[in-house]
């Protein structure tokens, strides 16, 4: 299972005028793996996720993928009439209403790795940000899609707890195993995630490089591949 | 917002302080500056003149009341057949938009006796009254509500899974709700009013009747009894619409916490 994207071209209209966004991407995201989109805000990078998901289609190119994607946006996108277990178990009300009573079983039983439990009958007015991002993902979860389309998920929280929260996903990823596609403007968080990092351009975004973070320990390592993908960000950001 | 019983407490001071003091400039000006029962009243007698028609003032109640809750409901009905028509389909939206404005734009003190000249002096002109001030309220808020949904909000839940009937269902019907009770709240406090204008062109029966007899009869603490009387069901109905909104709306009470 993968997601392949072939020279993908978008462009919007913008009162009137053409507004190149995307400028031939290509790139795969393998299954099992955690690949980031790093790129200043603002170029392009939600459009292409957008698209993965079906919003809209490219201008050209094409985007094909093998398995189910469910989205994960920087907005909660909870529902504030529905408590916490009603939320993350509306994929599965939607898709197949017999299957929902086992499905908040199993929502229950995650509630705990989710730093949830106790809420689950809480509405989403009555969680703080960081539990409102978690129980989004743990909605993610129970969509049960192969890929996990992550958009900029940490990045309406502040600094301490976005920190706890990449290390807390990082935890959910290795046990779930999804494939991920984590779209992001924060290198550290880029590196401490993901198996593989394409950096994109200012907008029209283009893939400008490649890397592929060296392990968790290896400090070194890990300050050359920051300072590298500045420094490829300042030519051509 | 959990209120402290402090601020609670000042929650009720301050509205109970304007009624005072307005009360107490009524009777002031009533007693001594103009002195005249048949002029104006003081709240006083108008209290007692309350007291002492009782039984006159709950006959003529019941009878407006049941054309202000039948026409409250019957504008329910016709505000959410009108306002989901037009969420549903933007031609018809355009269509009735110009004629719903109009519907407002006519005074209804004009349309009232035509009601009466169509459909005499029984309950129903004065059921339409009430309808036709009480329907576009909730109309607009209801129409307001189920286009309130953002299309990025839209967009997620239709990559989750969802086809337009769940769209409507599980999103754009309870964004509405919350509009949907702002209308009925603002419907509620019209719609003894529009049952007391129908009845005031022409009844058998009704506040309206009674306060144009009264009036009539120069009997003027009479009149503001039978005001008072209006204030008083008009509060009852608008705080059945606040109770019925709070638990139909349980999960808006957490909104104003702290996050």
């Amino acid at each position: 299972m993968e997601i392949a994207i072939n020279q993908v071209y978008k462009s919007f209209l913008l009162n009137g005028e053409k507004i190149p966004v995307l400028d031939n991407i290509s790139l795969t995201v393998p299954h099992g793996q955690c690949t980031a989109l790093l790129g200043p805000s603002g170029c392009g990078k939600s459009t292409l996720l957008s698209m993965i998901a079906g919003f809209y289609p490219p201008d050209s190119g094409s985007i094909t993928t093998t398995g189910k994607v469910s989205l994960c946006m920087q907005k909660d996108m909870l529902l504030p009439w529905r408590d916490l277990l009603a939320n993350v178990c509306l994929p599965v009300e939607i898709n197949d209403r017999s299957e929902l009573a086992a499905a908040k079983e199993r929502a229950k039983s995650y509630l705990p790795l989710f730093g949830l439990e106790g809420f689950a009958h809480s509405y989403p007015s009555q969680l703080s940000g960081g539990m409102s991002q978690r129980a989004a993902l743990l909605r993610t979860l129970m969509a049960g899609g192969d890929f996990w389309l992550l958009d900029e998920p940490f990045a309406k929280l502040d600094a301490l707890t976005r920190e706890e929260m990449q290390s807390w996903l990082l935890g959910i990823i290795q046990r779930f195993q999804p494939g991920v596609l984590l779209i992001t403007h924060d290198i550290e968080e880029a590196i401490k995630l993901a198996d593989q990092i394409h950096v994109l351009s200012r907008r029209p975004a283009s893939l400008i490089a490649t890397f592929t973070p060296p392990a968790a320990g290896d400090e070194n390592g890990i300050s050359l591949l920051k300072e590298q993908i500045h420094h490829c960000l300042a030519i051509n950001g | 917002m959990k209120l402290s019983p402090k601020s609670s407490r000042k929650d009720l001071l301050y509205p109970l302080a304007g009624i005072i003091i307005f009360l107490l400039v009524w009777q002031l000006v009533a007693s001594f500056l103009i002195n005249k029962e048949w002029l104006l009243p003081t709240p006083g007698a108008v209290i007692v003149a309350f007291g002492e028609n009782l039984p006159l003032i709950w006959h003529h109640s019941l009878y407006t009341l049941a054309e202000a809750g039948l026409g409250m409901i019957l504008a329910v009905i016709v505000s959410l057949g009108i306002a989901l028509l037009m969420a549903l389909s933007p031609a018809i939206k355009k269509t009735l938009y110009p004629l719903l404005l109009g519907s407002q734009m006519v005074p209804i003190i004009v349309l009232a006796p035509l009601f009466i000249i169509w459909f005499g002096y029984g309950t129903l002109p004065k059921v339409l009254v009430v309808i036709l001030i009480c329907f576009f309220p909730m109309t607009i808020n209801i129409l307001a509500g189920l286009n309130a949904a953002d299309n990025e909000t839209l967009s997620f839940y239709r990559s989750m899974g969802m086809n337009d009937k769940q769209l409507f269902r599980m999103i754009r019907l309870p964004l509405a709700l919350p509009h949907f009770f702002s209308g009925l709240r603002i419907s509620a406090v019209y719609s003894v009013m529009g049952a007391v204008i129908g009845e005031w062109l022409g009844a058998q029966a009704g506040l309206g009747l009674m306060l144009i007899r009264a009036q009539n009869a120069f009997n003027l603490p009479l009149v503001f009894a039978a005001i008072l009387a209006i204030i008083i069901w008009s509060a009852l109905i608008f705080g059945l619409v606040k109770i019925a909104e709070s638990r139909c709306l349980k999960w808006r009470k957490y909104l104003n916490d702290e996050k």
